[in-house]
């Protein structure tokens, strides 16, 4: 395949924390219009290696290419506007404001008045204002959350904090979208709603998903595309079928014994 | 026009028709105690903005006090004066050249403030940069303390610790109440704006907002940079109020007094700021005769007994991070009449 096709190359990527390698020597592509899944046991360096690409650990070494542009090292702000959104394994979301100003702080990083207009406030200021509101409300109502909007985001049920949150990371307009295990700390039922939602999403607004995720049949039903790591270590890639009959995915699921079993 | 723009506009009105008033007929004693109010409500305004709404914890603001205070004092004292004040070292240039006329307070006030953002700016770029927490605080106090040391030792600028008197006494009513009027519009727009939601998100989750676009720093610099504009406002009309003006005026205690002041108000609460300003103005002078009474500094003691009464009963301040509204005030007075109500057609 050309030089164009990816939008993000995660070439040798390797993080260690003192003498702990948390990942070796990682080497990744993904294409436009991908969903691509990264699964491992706990512990095993899917979250360090989001944190590598959207810039909260510089990596020891190796480079991370979006786009075909060189974005090893740079700060997470900056990352966020060429194009990359995240979620978080643990909901981060700005618990005391409402669900529609967690969705306008997105915005916020690509408004023209200066904070004297908005002090003012300047007509062009309460215009931009208006309309981020507008992209606010249509963005919730995306997910399916109109009705929350004026809600504190701290008071809402955790399945819904966990659509603010993916609504939040939209709002900054990506072009590749990384969920830290979207399904965490939900019921099977609950987890396969998500995953038709993350489907949607994908859909609705044109995106390429790379999507973490810590149990297995969660990822199976959506990512034609799955890489396992285990102790940072990449160990498999493959459909879901490669995957599942993999004896190093077995062993580092459920140890030796199963595989002898 | 919608009904609490109304009121706000009938409020503001009112407010300028009781300054006009009190300038020149109130008690000056009670002149006196407002003036204060309006002086620590508008450096708590500022304090709030970064220690409340970004929630980075500087200890900074009486440093910037500090620089406002002797700006403007050296910018309206008058020529005669600073001859008799500099006696030991000559007063430097350009001070000694010039001074403004009455006209030009506002331009000296600004001055004051100008150069406290200016300081603020050189100490926030590497400590908000690198620094979070306790750290910062640290800072921010280190800061403090040098200008402290700093105001004791330029004897050409600040005449020491002795100090210099015999300040005109500019500012009255219309001076503090007219600048805490106009901060803290600027403040409450500023908070509800969407610079003032990026400030929020820091506060709440400094990694959240940073993976969402935000620049961390640069907002954490903005909040501190117009907190610093008050208090070098603030300083400087204190310095015109008291008429002398010292390096002890503006030591740690201006620090630990707008702390208790925004930690009353509410940290975040620009309303809150401003009435708790107030109250701690009224309730640091009404425990004067504490002093007198029993022995000198005995009315910080009870003062912060008092305080840690109020932070039991009331855990998040007096407003919360909530601010004040007219809704709040009409459905209070609405539920009110609907109690009178019903009592005396009851009986």
């Amino acid at each position: 395949m050309g030089q164009n096709e990816w939008i993000l190359r995660l070439q040798n990527l390797t993080m260690k924390f003192g003498g702990l390698v948390a990942v070796r020597d990682f080497s990744m592509d993904i294409a436009y219009g991908e969903l691509v899944g990264l699964i491992g046991p706990n512990g095993a360096g899917k979250t360090t290696i989001f944190n590598m690409i959207t810039g909260h650990y510089p990596p020891t070494s190796g480079r991370v290419v979006f786009e075909g542009r060189d974005i090893t090292g740079l700060p997470p702000w900056q990352v966020a506007r060429l194009g990359i959104a995240r979620t978080f394994q643990n909901i981060r979301l700005c618990r005391e404001m409402t669900a529609l100003e967690n969705v306008l702080i997105s915005f916020h990083p690509r408004i023209k008045s200066s904070v004297f207009g908005a002090i003012l406030p300047s007509f062009r200021y309460l215009r931009e204002e208006r309309k981020m509101r507008e992209r606010g409300m249509e963005l919730l109502a995306a997910v399916g959350l109109e009705k929350w909007a004026n809600f504190r985001a701290g008071a809402l049920p955790y399945g819904l904090q966990r659509r603010v949150e993916i609504a939040r990371a939209l709002a900054t307009e990506p072009k590749l979208f990384l969920l830290d295990e979207p399904a965490a700390g939900m019921n099977p039922a609950e987890a396969a709603d998500l995953m038709n939602f993350i489907r949607h999403i994908r859909e609705t607004f044109n995106l390429t998903i790379f999507l973490i995720e810590h149990v297995m049949q969660v990822v199976m039903g959506i990512c034609p595309r799955i890489r396992v790591i285990d102790f940072g270590v990449s160990i498999a890639e493959g459909t879901p079928e490669e995957i599942k009959s993999n004896p190093k995915v077995i062993e580092a699921y459920l140890g030796e014994e199963a595989l002898r079993a | 026009m919608k009904p609490n723009r109304v009121l706000t506009l009938v409020f503001l009105l009112g407010l300028a028709i009781f300054i006009w008033w009190a300038d020149a007929n109130l008690d000056r004693f009670i002149w006196r105690v407002l003036n204060f109010g309006a002086i620590y409500a508008l450096a708590a305004v500022g304090y709030t903005m970064i220690n409340g709404v970004t929630g980075q914890f500087s200890l900074g603001p009486h440093g910037f006090m500090l620089l406002g205070g002797y700006l403007t004092t050296l910018l309206m004292l008058p020529l005669h004066q600073k001859r008799v004040v500099w006696l030991f070292t000559p007063l430097s240039w350009p001070f000694n050249q010039f001074t403004l006329p009455h006209s030009g307070f506002i331009l000296a006030l600004i001055a004051g403030g100008i150069l406290a953002v200016l300081a603020a700016f050189f100490v926030g770029i590497p400590a908000l940069r690198a620094l979070r927490g306790d750290y910062l605080a640290i800072a921010t106090f280190g800061f403090g303390e040098i200008l402290y040391v700093l105001a004791c030792n330029f004897m050409g600028l600040t005449n020491g610790p002795m100090g210099i008197k015999g300040i005109p006494q500019y500012t009255d009513l219309k001076w503090s109440m007219g600048a805490l009027v106009i901060l803290t519009y600027a403040a409450v727009r500023l908070k509800n704006s969407s610079y003032g939601r990026a400030l929020r998100a820091i506060r709440e989750d400094e990694l959240a907002a940073e993976s969402m676009g935000i620049n961390v720093f640069r907002h954490k610099l903005l909040a501190f940079l117009f907190s610093a504009f008050c208090a070098g406002v603030a300083g400087g009309l204190m310095a015109t109020l008291i008429g002398t003006i010292t390096p002890d005026l503006f030591r740690f205690f201006m620090t630990f007094y707008l702390l208790m002041i925004i930690v009353l108000g509410g940290l975040g609460s620009i309303s809150g700021a401003v009435v708790a300003g107030f109250i701690f103005a009224a309730i640091f002078e009404a425990l004067r005769f504490v002093d007198t009474a029993v022995v000198p500094g005995m009315r910080m003691v009870v003062f912060a007994v008092l305080l840690i009464l109020v932070m039991l009963f009331f855990r998040r301040g007096l407003f919360g991070r909530e601010e004040f509204t007219w809704d709040w005030i009409l459905r209070g007075v609405k539920r009110a009449w609907r109690w009178a109500w019903a009592r005396t057609s009851g009986s």
